[in-house]
């Protein structure tokens, strides 16, 4: 029997995941992680509004292709979920604010090459391969939402205020639904083999982005102990 | 009969060269050692499997003709990434992941 669409993709993302979950695992566990979490959902803060221009970006150009039915598809795909995302980056910038982060803070923020790279990839694709590749990156970061439990347990290690939460807590409740439209409009759509391929490739260069900005956050010129978002706004 | 003398003689060289050039190709040692080095071309499994993408243990887990489809890039992709683990071991699962939720 073929497979669908998803469980292709999700058979070869199961083969890549391996490096998200260490690099994360190791990011979640570090003893320092109260002065590493607020520069995380200062990058986090990037990575939303960039999502948010990125599926904009996907589909203009997917509206720019009438004859291709796969762009067809993303079209009221992304309509529906560049709703259900637009606030939350607003969310979570009220969050920083209630640790003591200005959204002038967010906004003077370098954002670390992996930001950039994880992001930058996807413009790409979307512009000049298939604004189907998009998906591939939507699948891997709304695919492992946090537990409710896990945020909890990180709350009461890092002492930091529950204000703090609100936005990831969010979604941990409603990206278990993202997941599973994200996955049934996959398998409506008629994907040629090269169109898996970049799917494919868009996942694993999420995977591997994602897992280099939990590694850059924990090198040694970001992690020393209370230059953590000073070092962030002088680089 | 000049010119048949002259065309045989031209037939002649042409056919010297021509020798000439075959056993050039014949001595040259490059092309010996590249013919000796071509190995079987291997699957993608065994590809992942040598990278240790796939572990011997864990090759079961997995739908071999879906590996096998997998294209070049992909399979690149997949031991670049595995490269970059270093020695941790694959079967990792998310402990404490609340990751980038978008």
């Amino acid at each position: 029997m073929r497979s669908s669409n998803s469980d292709l993709l999700w058979a070869k993302i199961r083969l890549a995941e391996g490096r998200l979950n260490f690099a994360s695992n190791r990011f979640w566990s570090h003893p320092g992680l109260a002065e590493l979490l607020p520069v995380f959902l200062v990058q986090l803060h990037r990575v939303m509004r960039g999502g948010i221009d990125l599926m904009r970006v996907a589909r203009e150009r997917a509206l720019s292709m009438p004859d291709d039915p796969v762009a067809q598809l993303i079209v009221p795909y992304l309509d529906q979920h560049i709703v259900e995302e637009q606030d939350h980056d607003d969310w979570l910038l009220d969050d920083l604010g209630t640790i003591g982060i200005s959204p002038d803070e967010v906004a003077a923020a370098t954002p670390l090459p992996s930001v950039v790279s994880l992001l930058g990839a996807q413009y790409f694709w979307a512009l000049n391969i298939h604004p189907v590749t998009v998906f591939g990156y939507l699948i891997v970061l709304e695919g492992n939402p946090p537990l409710t439990e896990q945020l909890e347990a990180i709350r009461r290690r890092t002492r930091l205020p529950a204000t703090a939460f609100r936005c990831l807590i969010a979604h941990a409740d409603n990206d278990p639904h993202h997941i599973a439209e994200l996955n049934s409009t996959l398998d409506t759509m008629p994907l040629t083999p090269e169109q898996q391929k970049y799917l494919a490739l868009s996942a694993f260069h999420t995977i591997d982005a994602v897992a280099s900005v939990f590694e850059e956050l924990l090198e040694p010129s970001l992690s020393s102990v209370g230059s953590t978002l000073d070092t962030l706004y002088a680089s | 009969m000049a010119t048949k003398k002259s065309a045989a003689k031209k037939s002649v060289a042409k056919k010297a060269v021509k020798t000439a050039a075959k056993k050039t190709v014949k001595k040259s040692p490059l092309k010996k050692a590249a013919k000796k080095k071509a190995a079987p071309k291997k699957s993608n499994l065994e590809r992942l499997m040598a990278a240790d993408v796939i572990s011997a243990e864990n090759a079961g887990e997995h739908d071999a003709a879906t590996l096998n489809k997998l294209s070049s890039a992909e399979v690149n992709s997949l031991i670049k990434i595995r490269k970059k683990m270093g020695a941790a071991p694959l079967s990792i699962q998310a402990g404490s992941r609340p990751n980038f939720p978008v």
